[in-house]
């Protein structure tokens, strides 16, 4: 398939989209970790460490990812990532679900 | 390497803008679950007068609960749309969003709700 390409804004776009996830997935890992750390949880504790490490994964793979299209227009998506970013996703409300219920009981 | 000629994204080629824009519509999807949890997480811990415990805890965990459903349909979303225009077919339907508005507007009105019964 021929296409006119748009080499700039597409990866570009599609960078900022991860490193705004990132961001995100960040904030919600400091919440969680703070919460552990608070209430000396270590599990809790070490589980938004572990987020925040995801985080950090996602902006590399967000930078890794524009550069693989900048150079192949068919660089595949990588299925992998986009399962384990769902998994990330229910790890992060696990954490959440567990800080609230930490915090409930005093 | 059966599993990899699984993967929707590996199948066939596909004009690469449209595989980048499925790739950030997951991401906002994700984004959005995300912005679901910092909600629960915030509900909790900046708002301690809101309603009593037992209803917090409630309204949080269902956040979270609909922020765990919502990354895994936006997965389910990404692998349907990406198989969609890999065979040439229509963009499936979703019933995501018509739910998530739903809820994003129920969980709205309980907060109105709390918010008013405590300036009482």
């Amino acid at each position: 398939m021929t296409s006119p390409r748009d080499p700039g804004l597409q990866p570009e776009r599609t960078l900022l989209a991860w490193s705004r996830t990132a961001l995100v997935l960040a904030a919600d890992a400091l919440l969680v970790l703070r919460t552990g750390y608070v209430r000396r949880l270590p599990g809790l504790a070490a589980l938004g460490g572990l987020l925040a490490l995801a985080a950090v994964a996602l902006y590399a793979h967000g930078v890794r990812r524009r550069s693989a299209v900048e150079h192949s227009p068919h660089a595949p998506a990588g299925r992998w990532w986009m399962r384990g970013l769902a998994v990330v996703v229910v790890l992060a409300a696990g954490g959440s679900a567990w800080s609230v219920l930490v915090n409930a009981g005093g | 390497m059966a599993a990899e000629d699984e993967d929707p994204a590996d199948r066939e080629e596909l004009d690469y803008r449209f595989t980048l824009a499925n790739e950030r519509t997951f991401l906002a999807w994700i984004r959005t679950a995300l912005a679901l949890l910092a909600g629960a997480v915030g509900l909790d811990q900046l708002t301690p007068d809101l309603a009593p415990v037992p209803v917090r805890v409630v309204l949080s965990v269902a956040l979270a609960v609909g922020g765990a459903g919502l990354g895994v349909a936006a997965y389910h979303r990404w692998v349907r749309v990406e198989r969609a225009m890999r065979a040439g077919g229509p963009l499936p339907a979703t019933r995501t969003m018509l739910v998530l508005t739903v809820c994003v507007a129920v969980a709205a009105a309980v907060f109105s709700v709390l918010i008013v019964g405590r300036s009482r």
